[in-house]
């Protein structure tokens, strides 16, 4: 008879399995959604695909890196003015405006970044918190480029003739797809970046950044590319987000986005690369839950209130993120053990890594 | 780096476009004087019987159901319930204002399922937050209309979020109704011949006003603008800028001020004191509306050769935001196209005021009757109307039909002021362009009427993009 934990090594067939059933279940579930959920449905789930493309960035800057930013809907809207300018002013077909609109948003990622070779903690933040600030304000005053307050608007991306859909009635299962492909693409790109070279130097950047310089890490250059890498994967999201919203207007990107963009990390799990697709997907199904709650009940806020109450509790609950706690309940399941154990008794008490090859990459306090 | 790999994932797309244009023209208004009832028929709230004033179906506007999706959906007889779709800010900053607009929509709708419904065909009105936000605006329409089988989608607060969702509805023929905004482009029905606005067209307010002003300085003046820097706003302060001069007043000033912008406008106010002009328009939002009153009566307070006379835009309109700034508010005018549901006269002998608080109070809501739940309840009785009278045209309710009825609609609310009417036809895209100018006055508590009733009917014609 079994006795739990079970344990399992890293990188064996047992293990493979585990992770192969688990990807092949959200895989279809998914598939599932995608197939057979109407476009209402369909465009709830776009939202949590491009809230977790952006928080996926935003988790390499700050749970990965130890940098901080508040600043992040700026990111976000350039990517989605990038697109909607690109589409409107100049014509582009829209499926490639998503290109410049990565690439500027790595440069102007690149150039806040700066300030974060001098500045750390609340100094950094206030930086970030003044692009978050500023840019709305700057929308307004460009109007001649933005559409001012009015934004700018008719950005709809009819599906591509080799797609399976067609027309404006498609369009939701197209932007669904879409955003599916390049959530997956990014999380990719994160998880590959993470076992790379430069992913060991983030993490030692955000754990000790003086015994990182003294190991040879070259931490301005960490710091200015991840705060670029983080921005361009903001700018995706946006820019994908023009698309589906089909206009741009400034009020949609304002401080409170950035806050969205760090509750989603935080209920999912910083430093975490499954937390931000679970804290997207548990704040826009949350937050809409508990609009419906006071929708139902028809008393002015209560929504609002449900929402910031359930969070509470989520967070008493869950202190270090839905995937934390997922996490501390699969071990007492199974416990996925090191590749190379040095010593199999004391093994079994190791604690599992937050993120393979990454080593310790838990935040520290 | 492997993440040169997405760029494998941009893909083909296409581009819609759209120019825009405007050639609304603009008359001298007919006036009737305050008090007179030139209305044909005026229904009664509840009153299940259409009035007799519409035109016949099919002589006026016909939809062309070519363009819809599924002309067969559009043109098929509604069964069961009638259900209703909004979308409105319950929740976030502007909720302030905009949500007890909820209640009177609801109230309505309960109402007249009270009395029977429609030929036995009751209501289910549905509510959604969107919290002024364009983005939960599309997200909630799409619920309406494919979760709930919405039929209709009507009332929805503010011009970002109709902007949103004007083209997929249109293009599913969805009726998407009495939009609460005045927006011109509202009135653009070869290209969305399935939306209406509900409002005051904001062109016929910024016309009104200078109206009135001109008749307190007949040899002209200098004028000034304060607006808030977003669709709404930038909306009223194109219309005005265009109109100024033809009334004989110079714009020497023009303030603006964030959505977002929650604090008082002291810059702002300072440079509209340095300027001095004759009369000022202000278009504030929401909250702003409270905060622009009280830094002007400060600046009155503190510079005596300050003394414009101040309109504050019809969205203001409110005993709430008139109330909490005190004497700074005295004297300051505003304009409404509805009857002062507040106005203790108006509350013991005019029956359809009587008869809406009693349906208000029948409905068991708690929110103010006398603030914005009287446009909620407007825009629902409205909507009631043309389903209504598009049951009386077909024989049954579709999209099509009551679409066909909201085109042609000639009728008078129940609490439309006296001589104002809800036309619209083939070359008229604008229900509501008439509107009274009132004045809040400490000394009575509450709006005085200041002009006898500005009735621009037919004058803003239809808009073209």
């Amino acid at each position: 008879m079994a006795t739990f934990p079970i344990s399992i090594q890293r990188g064996s067939s047992q293990h493979r399995a585990f992770q192969i059933i688990g990807f092949a279940l959200v895989g279809a579930l998914l598939l599932r959604a995608g197939l057979t959920w109407n476009n209402a449905g369909l465009g709830k789930l776009t939202d949590v695909f491009i809230i977790a493309i952006a928080v996926t960035g935003l988790n390499l800057l700050v749970g990965f890196t130890g940098q901080i930013s508040i600043g992040h809907s700026a990111f976000f809207g350039i990517g989605a003015y990038t697109t909607a300018i690109l589409v409107k002013t100049y014509g582009w077909t829209p499926g490639w405006t998503l290109i410049p609109a990565v690439v500027v948003c790595f440069i102007v990622g690149v150039i806040v970044g700066v300030p974060a070779l001098r500045l750390k903690g609340l100094y950094l933040a206030l930086v970030t918190l003044a692009l978050g600030v500023a840019f709305p304000n700057l929308l307004n005053r460009y109007d001649g480029l933005t559409g001012g307050p009015l934004g700018i608007k008719s950005l709809r991306y009819l599906p591509p003739d080799w797609t399976p859909f067609e027309g404006r009635k498609d369009t939701a299962k197209w932007m669904f797809w879409l955003s599916l492909a390049l959530l997956i693409v990014v999380a990719i790109v994160a998880s590959n970046l993470l076992r790379s070279r430069m992913g060991r130097a983030m993490v030692a950047v955000r754990d000790n950044e003086t015994a990182a310089a003294v190991m040879g890490v070259n931490r301005a250059l960490v710091k200015t590319v991840v705060f670029g890498i983080s921005a361009a994967m903001a700018g995706l999201a946006g820019s994908l987000f023009a698309l589906k919203l089909t206009l741009v207007d400034p009020m949609l990107f304002t401080l409170v986005l950035s806050i969205e963009f760090l509750v989603a990390m935080v209920i999912g799990g910083i430093a975490s690369t499954w937390g931000p697709f679970v804290g997207a997907f548990v704040f826009v199904y949350l937050r809409d839950n508990a609009k419906s709650f006071g929708e139902a009940r028809n008393i002015d806020g209560i929504g609002g209130v449900a929402f910031g109450a359930l969070l509470i509790v989520l967070m008493f609950a869950a202190s270090g993120g839905l995937v934390g706690l997922a996490r501390q309940m699969k071990a007492k399941v199974v416990r996925v053990l090191p590749k190379v154990p040095i010593l199999s008794a004391p093994a079994s008490d190791t604690v599992e890594s937050a993120e393979p090859g990454t080593g310790s990459s838990e935040p520290q306090p | 780096m492997r993440s040169k790999r997405w760029l494998a994932v941009a893909a083909a797309g296409a581009l819609l476009g759209a120019a825009c244009g405007n050639d609304d023209g603009g008359s001298a208004p007919t006036t009737a004087a305050p008090g007179t009832t030139a209305a044909p028929t005026t229904a009664a709230p509840g009153t299940t019987d259409a009035p007799t004033t519409d035109a016949p179906a099919p002589t006026g506007y016909v939809v062309n159901l070519d363009d819809c999706e599924d002309p067969e959906a559009a043109a098929a007889p509604i069964e069961g319930d009638v259900i209703i779709g909004t979308s409105l800010p319950l929740s976030g900053g502007p909720a302030v204002l905009f949500a007890p607009y909820s209640a009177g929509f609801q109230a309505y709708f309960d109402y007249i399922n009270a009395q029977g419904g429609v030929n036995g065909q009751r209501y289910k009105a549905i509510v959604k937050d969107d919290q002024y936000l364009a983005n939960l605006a599309v997200t909630n329409v799409e619920e309406l209309v494919e979760s709930e089988g919405a039929h209709v989608i009507s009332g929805v607060i503010g011009s970002p979020g109709n902007a949103a969702i004007q083209e997929d509805l249109n293009a599913q023929c969805i009726p998407h109704l009495w939009a609460a905004t005045g927006a011109p482009d509202w009135g653009a029905i070869d290209q969305y011949p399935w939306s209406s606005g509900a409002l005051i067209v904001y062109e016929v307010e910024a016309r009104g006003w200078l109206e009135f002003a001109k008749s307190q300085f007949p040899n002209g003046g200098t004028a000034a603008l304060f607006y808030v820097n977003n669709e709404f706003g930038q909306s009223y302060a194109t219309a005005f800028k265009a109109l100024v001069a033809e009334y004989g007043f110079d714009l020497v000033a023009e303030e603006r001020i964030d959505a977002a912008d929650s604090g008082a406008p002291s810059g702002q106010m300072t440079n509209l004191v340095a300027a001095n002009p004759d009369i000022i328009l202000a278009v504030p939002l929401g909250a702003q509306c409270i905060a622009y009153m009280i830094e002007e009566g400060n600046a009155k307070a503190a510079n005596t050769s300050f003394t414009p006379l101040t309109y504050i835009t019809a969205t203001c309109a409110n005993p709430v935001f008139f109330g909490v700034p005190g004497p700074a508010a005295d004297g300051v005018y505003t304009s409404a196209n509805l009857k002062d549901v507040n106005n203790a006269d108006l509350r013991d002998n005019d029956p359809a005021v009587k008869a809406y608080l009693e349906a208000f109070a029948g409905s068991g809501s708690s929110a103010d009757p006398g603030g914005i739940a009287v446009a909620g309840w407007i825009a629902a009785e409205l909507t009631h109307h043309v389903v209504e009278q598009a049951a009386k045209n077909c024989g049954y309710v579709s999209q099509e039909c009551i679409i066909n009825a909201v085109r042609n609609i000639d009728y008078v609310p129940s609490l439309y002021r006296d001589g104002l009417r809800a036309v619209m036809g083939p070359d008229d895209g604008y229900v509501a362009e008439g509107l009274q100018i009132q004045q809040w006055s400490l000394a009575a508590g509450g709006f005085v009427d200041a002009s006898d009733v500005l009735n621009f009917e037919g004058t803003t014609g239809v808009y073209k993009r």
